[in-house]
């Protein structure tokens, strides 16, 4: 074992994996984080904390994951390259592995043009994947990105994020090949919607038998209207929402209910393809979803391992 | 009157691009220029530019024989420009309005000018500008030589002549009609009472030919018969008259008797249809007034009945030129014809009567000819000296007039230095062919026509048959033209290549060669767009320089300093301008008090600094009138100007200035000029 | 080449504040290539201000001049006299030419009339697009010629981000993924196996982020190299 992750454990004995995301507030109020947290206990393996989303500013990741810890949830740290430089990710991420958190999902983050800061300067010193090689190498070699010798190094179950829907789409099978190499663990992937293209993508995976190191966790969000679809096709990098989806959560009577089953039926089909590890279930600002959409799609209760 | 201008002091150095039309021109005209004055409807401005190199507008406009038209570059797009009526549609305006200025006498010295014609007083004209006392001499009642006596009405009528000489002589010439030397006076007398004397008499005899029955009744000469016409003493000589020759008097004298009533007139020449010397556009014209041509025979003997004309017989004609090309004629042996007729006009050619110069030290040639200096024009008297057809032989009415420019020049030089004036000759090269890609990106517009009145209505009377252009057509005719010559010089110590040029020209002209940019004459449209958006100013476009924006605004700032009350300035495309419900110039008076409108052939030439020149020249509003959009004379020009209005928009508005102190009033069908000026105004 | 923009006129009036005497000193170089500070610029620039004050009610005398390169010592030395007059200078050259007339004349008031944006090209009349980030360290070997550091919009240097789509950057409509580019151009070249390969944490040290940078070649130097290192 690479780390003490609960969520290690589970993809690593070969159980059908479920991760949640928790969105820290846009203030210092703890209770959000403990609200939202308290939905998630018992649906999931494990919860993404994110790092400033849409570079807007909100709790830090890890402050907010340890809060979530001490709810009982085992957090997966997120870390962006956007906001930065090697000297702050590593400093935080000493401090994340001594504050006990065990998960880290390795991102280069949304360009701050999208955020409440579209002024700010960016960092981009790494890249995900030249943060990849650092945190392994922190782990397993016990080195700094400047080689010097970490006493006590952070153990990290390292995962990065990947966008089957994104240009140039040939390339993104080789591009999750390149974030194996540099350290990845598991994978989260962009929200699917269109399946056949995701199917696409898996076999390009397979093709260069990625799914036999790396675990995979589709993405998964209910709709909560047809206009969010609209919205995130049209606005949000790497989604692809086919028109009859948004046709039937126009046409749909009860718009949530018909998201979740829209959930339950994206997992179902999912678990179907080859080297699908799991699944990651995003419900926006709607954390109160998940284990509806979990219990429905027979994944309770969730294995203790 | 510019009169140091006048091309008295034309001077053309060979690497000068000039516009084909000033290339082929005699007297050097640069026909583009006026052209592009008539298209900016400037025609006041036009005729004093043409008065500069020939005084006789009204004539020549209706009488020339246009070399400048056969040389225009439109004509490899598709026609040429109507230049010549251009010239006559300038003096029909205002011609009429033309008040000469008085030449101020500067020098002490006097000279006689013998002979009216365009000759003699174009250099009349230039010595009286050039301050000396001039007196002309004419034998008959009335000035203007061959113009008045050679040509009828109904290619140029009396008073457009008359207007043409009563400007020449409103400089201060003194002119005695009836006044024939030899006679009247004698030329010794001349000589003796002026420092020098030009003989400007022309070819005033009309030749025959020794054939057999040339005593019989019904034998005319065209000049005489001409003159006589004129002067109304002669009327119908026959209901089927023979003309004899195939040049343009030939064809003037056939046309002539058409008027007067006779039923048949049969030109019959020496040459093919191919090679007669008579320009096509007047053969056309006698085709339709129902004149015969018969080409190739030379005729042989006058068939007599009973002491009167009753026909002619022709040998066949086998070749008029020898194998050099000089008139050699060979007729066939045998082949004879017979045409019926019952009066026969000569019109084979012109001689000299300078008998007036026996006695004197002038001398003449074994052929009766002056002995003449080519050069100087000066004759073996060194003070007396010969212009027109008398020193050079049968020509047109411009090349006279390009010879009187010269023998004015050539006499005062040799007043001035007492020498003779050596050879002047300038190179005159006009612009080559414009080459094929830029030919595709000409749009291709037709030449107007020039209204005429019907054939049969023509031979009822001498009405002139040329009725001239309308403001429009002109306007439009004179928009036709590619302004060759007058478009972008680099400045090669400002270029920096920064490929400006090379990316805005719409005929992709433009090209870098070495470090800095060249544009080729040769292409040049003179949009003016390269001018307009080179950052480094590097680029001056004739045209645009010509339209003299600059001293504009200067002269606005003057005014609008007068007066109070808000002011605008706006700024029109000529080219679209001819949609708007009124003309640019009739408007110009009609305006609100405080608008004032600078014009140009395209706003394409306008740059954002011109925009801000007349912000500063103290507009409260500018506003732009582009064509429509769609369409442009030049393809981007109304686009750029659109986008420059946009920058200056947002320029203004962040210092102030509000939304509507620029505004873009594009010209389309029915805008209304003073209109549109009074809403600006009022916003 | 530098490329730049006007600085809103706005701007430039606000700082100018009570200076009535300017001159505009105008760049030959890059500036005039970009339409942002050659001669005609500067001419508007100066009659735009000349407006602009004239709307306040104040009367400024506005001259106008050149400099073949503005970041030349040599080139901006002939512009003392008309400098010394003036009560302020604008300069409409990069922020080097502004520079290097504030250092020439340490008593002026020089005032920046442009903003400079970037080293690129002119891909169109009218539009220019930065191409060099001066990074100090040229990866362009291994890009197939296009730039990741100036061109991606977080610098990225193993592939697109989730944000390319269409050939599109996230970031906007305008800005085309150099990823893609890259991406095309090499497998077009059939050396994608170029990109394959990680490359793992940039030396930033000989971009900006190592500090000012100052280029030398000793083989140029006329005091000396020693003379050069003991400054």
């Amino acid at each position: 074992m690479k780390s003490k992750s609960n969520l290690e454990k589970v993809l690593s004995s070969r159980k059908f994996a479920v991760t949640a995301e928790l969105g820290p507030p846009k203030s210092a109020d703890a209770n959000v984080v403990r609200t939202k947290a308290a939905y998630l206990k018992g649906a999931c393996d494990a919860v993404n904390i994110t790092d400033c989303q849409t570079a807007i500013v909100r709790m830090s990741s890890i402050s907010a994951g340890v809060i979530a810890s001490q709810e009982g949830l085992e957090p997966v740290i997120q870390m962006t390259c956007r906001d930065r430089n090697r000297i702050g990710i590593q400093s935080d991420l000493l401090g994340a592995a001594a504050l006990g958190l065990q998960n880290l999902l390795c991102l280069t983050g949304d360009h701050q043009s999208f955020g409440n800061h579209p002024q700010s300067k960016n960092v981009h010193d790494l890249d995900s994947i030249s943060l990849l090689d650092m945190v392994r190498n922190m782990r397993d070699k016990k080195i700094f990105q400047c080689a010097e010798e970490i006493e006590v190094e952070p153990r990290f179950f390292i995962g990065a994020a990947a966008s089957p829907f994104s240009d140039p789409l040939e390339f993104r099978a080789l591009r999750l090949k390149k974030k194996y190499d540099a350290g990845a663990d598991f994978i989260q992937t962009q929200i699917v919607y269109n399946l056949e293209k995701f199917s696409l993508w898996m076999k390009m995976v397979r093709e260069l038998g990625l799914e036999r190191n790396l675990y995979i966790l589709a993405g998964i969000t209910p709709p909560k209207s047809a206009g969010m679809l609209k919205y995130m096709k049209k606005f949000v990098p790497g989604q692809d929402v086919p028109d009859e989806l948004i046709s039937r959560m126009e046409s749909a009577k009860d718009p949530e209910e018909e998201g979740i089953k829209v959930a339950v039926e994206m997992i179902e089909k999912v678990r179907q393809i080859e080297g699908i590890a799991g699944v990651h279930i995003m419900a926006i600002e709607w954390e109160e979803a998940v284990s509806e959409i979990a219990n429905r799609a027979g994944l309770l209760p969730r294995p203790i391992v | 009157m510019v009169s140091n201008e006048r091309n008295t002091k034309v001077k053309i150095t060979p690497e000068e691009h000039l516009a084909p039309c000033m290339a082929a021109c005699p007297v050097i005209t640069d026909a583009r220029k006026y052209v592009s004055l008539i298209a900016r409807q400037k025609y006041d401005e036009a005729l004093r530019y043409i008065m500069e190199n020939n005084p006789f507008p009204a004539s020549i406009g209706r009488v020339c024989v246009h070399p400048c038209e056969s040389a225009c570059r439109r004509g490899q797009i598709d026609e040429a420009i109507s230049i010549c009526s251009l010239k006559r549609f300038v003096d029909d305006q205002i011609g009429g309005d033309y008040k000469p200025e008085k030449a101020r006498t500067t020098k002490e010295k006097s000279i006689a000018i013998i002979g009216s014609g365009p000759s003699g007083l174009t250099a009349a004209y230039d010595l009286a500008h050039l301050g000396y006392r001039v007196s002309v001499f004419e034998k008959h009642e009335k000035a203007g030589g061959m113009l008045r006596y050679g040509i009828l009405d109904y290619r140029l009528p009396q008073d457009d002549l008359d207007k043409d000489i009563a400007n020449i002589l409103g400089v201060g010439i003194e002119l005695k009609t009836g006044t024939e030397i030899g006679k009247d006076i004698t030329f010794s007398d001349i000589q003796k009472d002026n420092d020098a004397v030009l003989i400007a008499v022309g070819l005033s005899i009309s030749r025959g030919l020794p054939l057999p029955g040339a005593d019989l009744d019904g034998i005319h000469f065209a000049l005489p018969f001409l003159e006589a016409v004129n002067n109304k003493t002669y009327g119908k000589i026959g209901d089927d008259v023979i003309v004899i020759g195939g040049g343009n008097v030939a064809v003037d004298v056939a046309r002539t008797v058409r008027r007067l009533g006779s039923a048949s007139v049969k030109m019959v020449c020496l040459e093919s249809r191919d090679e007669m010397p008579a320009h096509d556009w007047e053969i056309e014209d006698a085709l339709q007034e129902g004149v015969e041509i018969h080409c190739s025979f030379g005729p042989h003997r006058i068939i007599g009945i009973d002491g009167q004309v009753g026909g002619l017989e022709f040998k066949e004609v086998d070749c008029v030129f020898d194998e050099d090309g000089r008139f050699n004629p060979k007729f066939h042996p045998t082949n004879k014809t017979e045409i019926s007729g019952d009066a026969v006009i000569f019109a084979i050619g012109q001689g000299s009567d300078i008998d007036f110069l026996n006695g004197s030290k002038v001398d003449t040639n074994d052929r009766g000819q002056l002995d003449l200096d080519i050069n100087s024009m000066q004759t073996s008297s060194s003070n007396v000296f010969a212009s027109g057809e008398i020193a050079y032989g049968p020509g047109a009415a411009i090349q006279a007039i390009a010879s009187g420019h010269r023998a004015a020049r050539s006499i005062d030089h040799f007043l001035e230095t007492g020498r003779p004036l050596g050879d002047e000759e300038s190179k005159k090269i006009g612009l080559s062919e414009i080459p094929k890609r830029t030919k595709e990106l000409i749009e291709s517009s037709k030449r107007q026509v020039m209204p005429t009145i019907d054939a049969g209505e023509r031979l009822r009377d001498f009405k002139e048959v040329d009725v001239g252009f309308s403001i429009d057509t002109a306007v439009r005719e004179a928009q036709r033209c590619l302004s060759c010559g007058a478009g972008a010089s680099v400045n090669k110590d400002k270029c920096i290549a920064c490929l400006t040029c090379v990316r805005v020209c719409p005929y992709e002209v433009p090209k870098i060669v070495g470090v800095v940019a060249n544009i080729d004459p040769v292409g040049c449209q003179s949009c003016g767009i390269c001018g307009a958006e080179c950052p480094a100013e590097a680029i001056e476009v004739k045209l645009t320089k010509e339209h003299l924006i600059d001293s504009r605004l200067v002269e606005i700032e003057e005014n609008f300093k007068k007066s109070s009350g808000k002011k605008a300035i706006g700024f029109i495309c000529q080219y679209g301008q001819m949609w708007a419900s009124e003309r640019l110039w009739q408007v110009e008076g009609n305006l609100p008090g405080n608008v004032e409108i600078i014009d140009a052939l395209c706003l394409g030439r306008i740059s954002v600094n011109m925009i801000l020149g007349a912000f500063k020249a103290g507009a409260d509003k500018v506003y732009l009138m582009p064509c429509n959009s769609g369409k442009c004379h030049n393809k981007t020009g109304n686009k750029l100007a659109l986008q420059k209005a946009e920058f200056v928009k947002e320029l203004l508005s962040s210092i102030g200035y509000v939304d509507d102190a620029l505004q873009v009033r594009p010209l389309d069908f029915g805008t209304h000029l003073i209109g549109t000026a009074e809403e600006v105004l009022k916003n | 080449m530098i490329i730049a923009e006007q600085k809103p006129l706005r701007e430039i009036l606000n700082i100018i504040d009570k200076d009535k005497k300017l001159l505009v000193i105008g760049c030959g170089a890059c500036v005039s290539i970009c339409f942002a500070g050659g001669e005609k610029e500067t001419k508007s620039l100066a009659d735009g201000l000349f407006l602009g004050a004239k709307k306040e009610g104040l009367e400024l005398s506005i001259e106008t001049d050149m400099a073949l390169r503005q970041c030349e010592w040599e080139f901006v030395e002939p512009l003392e006299d008309r400098v010394k007059k003036a009560d302020a200078v604008i300069s409409t050259a990069c922020g080097v030419g502004v520079q290097t007339m504030a250092e020439k004349y340490p008593e002026a008031k020089i005032i920046p009339g442009l903003n400079t944006t970037s080293m690129g090209m002119p891909v169109e009349q009218g539009v220019w697009k930065e191409y060099c980030g001066g990074c100090g360290d040229c990866v362009l070997a291994f890009t197939g010629g296009l730039c990741p550091v100036a061109r991606c919009a977080k610098s990225l240097l193993n592939g697109p981000c989730g944000g390319s789509k269409d050939g599109i950057c996230e970031i906007g409509r305008d800005t085309e993924c150099v990823w893609q580019l890259i991406y095309d151009r090499l497998k077009g070249q059939d050396r994608l196996e170029l990109i394959m390969g990680n490359v793992l944490a940039k030396n930033w040290e000989p971009a900006r982020d190592g500090g000012p940078r100052r280029t030398l070649r000793t083989d140029l130097l006329i005091r000396g190299e020693k003379d050069e290192e003991q400054k």
